[in-house]
Order: structure tokens, then C-alpha cells, then sequence
């Protein structure tokens, strides 16, 4: 087919459309969030002593602060990252510095606030850790399907930079929700399980966003 | 080949350049694709008409020869898939710059795949001979194909999937599965003959 009539083509299958932009793109994602939380709150899943928790647990609040600005850092940076003209690597390097700083903070709360001569394997606490991270991954399911969603309508020119951050930005959300269900605030515990539930939802986000998202 | 046309003074485009904010960067190919996102496909054909110039140029300095005109076809079909995403309020020409150089590194990977290897000779084969013929003619003949289209016509015409169902499994859309198939059947065509008028 000569190029002018691939361009006769296109002329006729023209239709008007409505421009994609960022703040629509976040208003999608923080009504989907408001009523992922609703949902998630309705079936009873708060922390019974929130109000107890934020006054009284310094980690607590380093938990719920460092998730806050995590997720908002990472929705940024992954619906930025989904404009044709821009990558994704610096805001990655800034997620990144990011976590280094969160891990940091939490580690000078934990020296700091809690004086426990428990063993790092008791901290742990295997069986609620698992139900954690289930947790997380689960409620990391809708962003991760709505960002995916998002990209495969966007123009991402850096695949794999945007999966990952689109995976990081799921993670982030689902491990803010749960922070409001999570019976823990040992900021060992915290970072073991939070950590490892947002690497495997990035990591899926990472492996599979590109396979499904070609253009 | 890479000139940007002057804003048009005339008609809708007019009306619609003038509507941008003081100082928004609409250019001329910016106002002609604000106007064709309204729908107007007399300033579309003009603004893909002068993309397609300056596509050649750009992959005339990036590509074989042979592999030009389907790059600028496969990425004519992408900006008009993905044209919801420009911003009228924002330059036009690094969009379709980025555009371009994606489907530019995605051909080179694919080329990159499409590298040949040669076969050991110690294959132990029956007497299949017409068949095994037909099925290199077959893929020799696909693999001149770009990978979109490639992958579309294997998909439907030999696999026997729906439209829809390799758009899933292919990740292009319907319309460009349509596209690829009939550009495709009809690049295939020309190859066919061109190789019985050699004969």
C-alpha cells in the first residue's frame, strides 16, 4: 500500500477524541484509591487504636508518613513517565533515593524509640508477616490494573521504565491502604514485609506491563 | 522536509490557534493536529502529508532503504492511534519525535531478531520436499514483512485467531491488526509477483 492511501485511510477512519492529560489521569486514580479505602474500611479492616497509634507510636507515624509521600512520589513519577517525551529514569533515581531515605529514618526510629532485646527472627513475626503481604499485593491489584490501563491508552516511549514505575506506584498505594489494617509498626517488621510485598508487585508490573502494553 | 508551517490564518485552524493561551507554544503542525483531534480531516490529511516527508527524512538517515516506507507508514499509523495523547498546549515536533524514535529502536530490535542463522547440515530430514519448500517460501516471504504486519497475518490468516483475539495476544489494536493484515496481504502480493515476473 503506497503511503497516500494509508493517509486516505486514516483521513476517513478520523473521528474526534478527547485529549489524554495528567490531572485527569490522577483524578481517575485518586477516585479509584478513595473507594478502594472506603471499601476496605466498610469490611472492617481498620486498626482498631488508630487514633491511639498516631499519638502514641513514632514508628507509626514514620510508617503512614514515609508510604504518604512514597506513593505520591511514584504516581508521579509513573503517569509523567507515560507522555511520549519523558522517561521515567530520573523520577526512578528519586524513588529510589527516596526508599534509601525512608529505610534510613526507619532505622534511627527503631534504634531510637523501641528498646526490645527480641531477636531479629521473633521480630519478624512469619505468620502476620505473610498475611501482610498477602494483603498488600492484593490491594495492589486495582492500581496496578488501572495504571496498566492507563499506559496501554497512554504513548509510553520507555516500557520498561514506566512498568516499573507503574509497578512501584501499586505497590506504594497498596502497602498506604494497608497501613490502616497493618497490627504492626516495628519498623524491622515493616521493612521486611512491606519491602518485599512492593518488590514483587514491581516486579510483575515490571515483567508483565511491556508484554501487554506494545504499541 | 522538517519545515514547520506557519500557524493557519484561516477557518477553524484559525480559530483554533488563536484559542491557545498567550504564549502556549501551539505551532503550526501543533494547530493542525488541535484541529484534527476536533475532527477536522481536511487539516489531518495536510498535517500527515507533511509528516510523511519529514518521517523519510528521518529514517532515510536511520534505515535501509527498503525498510523506510514501512516505518513511516507503521509510524503515520501510531500518531493516529495515539493522537488523544498530544497536548495542543505543547510543541508538537518533539512529540512526534519521540514517536518516531520509538518505532525506530522497536524496528531495529526487530531487524535484530530477524538476523539469520545458518543450519547445521547434519539435520536428519525425510522426503518433505514440497512442503518444506512451501514453508520457507512462507516465511521467507513473511519476514519481509515488518514485524506488525508479520505478526498479524500469521496470527489470523495462519493461526486462525479472531481480529480481536490477536489484538489481545499481539497487543495492536483492531484497527491496526486490520491495517496490518491488508497492508501486509497486499505487500505479499507484490512480492509474489514480483519474484514470477523475475521467473
Amino acid at each position: 500500500m503506497k503511503t497516500d492511501q494509508l493517509v486516505d485511510e486514516l483521513v476517513t477512519d478520523l473521528e474526534p477524541v478527547r485529549t489524554r492529560s495528567l490531572a485527569g489521569d490522577a483524578r481517575l486514580l485518586a477516585l479509584l484509591i478513595a473507594v478502594e479505602f472506603g471499601l476496605y474500611w466498610l469490611l472492617g479492616s481498620g486498626h482498631d487504636h488508630m487514633g491511639e497509634a498516631m499519638v502514641s507510636m513514632p514508628s507509626f507515624l514514620w510508617k503512614l508518613g514515609s508510604l504518604a509521600m512514597l506513593a505520591a512520589v511514584s504516581v508521579v513519577v509513573a503517569l509523567r513517565s507515560l507522555d511520549p517525551t519523558r522517561s521515567p529514569h530520573r523520577g526512578l533515581g528519586a524513588i529510589a533515593a527516596l526508599v534509601a531515605l525512608i529505610l534510613l529514618v526507619g532505622w534511627v526510629v527503631d534504634a531510637t524509640t523501641l528498646h526490645t532485646a527480641q531477636p531479629f527472627w521473633q521480630r519478624l513475626e512469619i505468620a502476620d508477616g505473610v498475611q501482610c503481604m498477602l494483603a498488600i499485593i492484593l490491594l495492589s491489584i486495582p492500581p496496578i490494573v488501572t495504571l496498566g490501563w492507563l499506559m496501554r491508552r497512554a504513548a509510553p516511549t520507555d516500557l520498561r521504565g514506566s512498568a516499573l514505575s507503574i509497578g512501584i506506584a501499586s505497590a506504594a498505594l497498596g502497602s498506604f491502604l494497608f497501613v490502616f489494617a497493618c497490627p504492626h509498626s516495628d519498623p524491622f517488621y515493616v521493612m521486611i514485609w512491606f519491602m518485599l510485598s512492593g518488590a514483587i508487585v514491581a516486579l510483575v508490573g515490571r515483567v508483565m506491563l511491556p508484554l501487554i502494553n506494545r504499541w | 522536509m522538517s519545515r514547520i508551517p506557519p500557524v493557519p490564518t484561516e477557518g477553524r485552524f484559525a480559530v483554533l490557534a488563536g484559542s491557545a493561551p498567550e504564549g502556549a507554544p501551539l505551532d503550526g503542525w501543533g494547530a493542525l493536529m488541535a484541529a484534527a483531534q476536533q475532527g477536522n480531516g481536511g487539516a489531518y490529511r495536510r498535517l500527515l502529508m507533511e509528516l510523511n516527508e519529514w518521517l523519510t527524512g528521518f529514517y532515510a538517515r536511520r534505515l535501509p532503504g527498503p525498510a523506510i516506507e514501512d516505518a513511516v507508514q507503521d509510524t503515520l499509523i501510531s500518531i493516529h492511534e495515539k493522537r488523544h495523547t498530544y497536548d495542543p498546549q505543547r510543541p508538537f515536533k518533539p512529540w512526534a519525535a519521540a514517536i518516531a524514535r520509538y518505532k525506530w529502536i522497536d524496528r531495529l530490535r526487530a531487524m535484530r531478531r530477524q538476523a539469520t542463522e545458518p543450519l547445521p547440515e547434519d539435520i536428519a530430514v525425510d522426503d518433505h520436499e514440497a512442503s518444506v519448500a512451501s514453508a520457507v517460501a512462507l516465511r521467507s516471504l513473511l519476514q519481509r514483512l515488518s514485524p506488525g504486519q508479520e505478526e498479524a497475518i500469521r496470527l489470523v490468516k495462519l493461526d486462525g485467531l479472531s481480529v480481536r483475539e490477536a489484538s489481545r495476544q499481539s497487543g495492536q489494536s483492531e484497527s491496526l491488526v486490520k491495517v496490518n493484515i491488508h497492508r501486509g496481504l497486499a505487500r505479499l502480493a507484490r512480492l509474489v509477483q514480483g519474484e514470477f515476473d523475475e521467473d
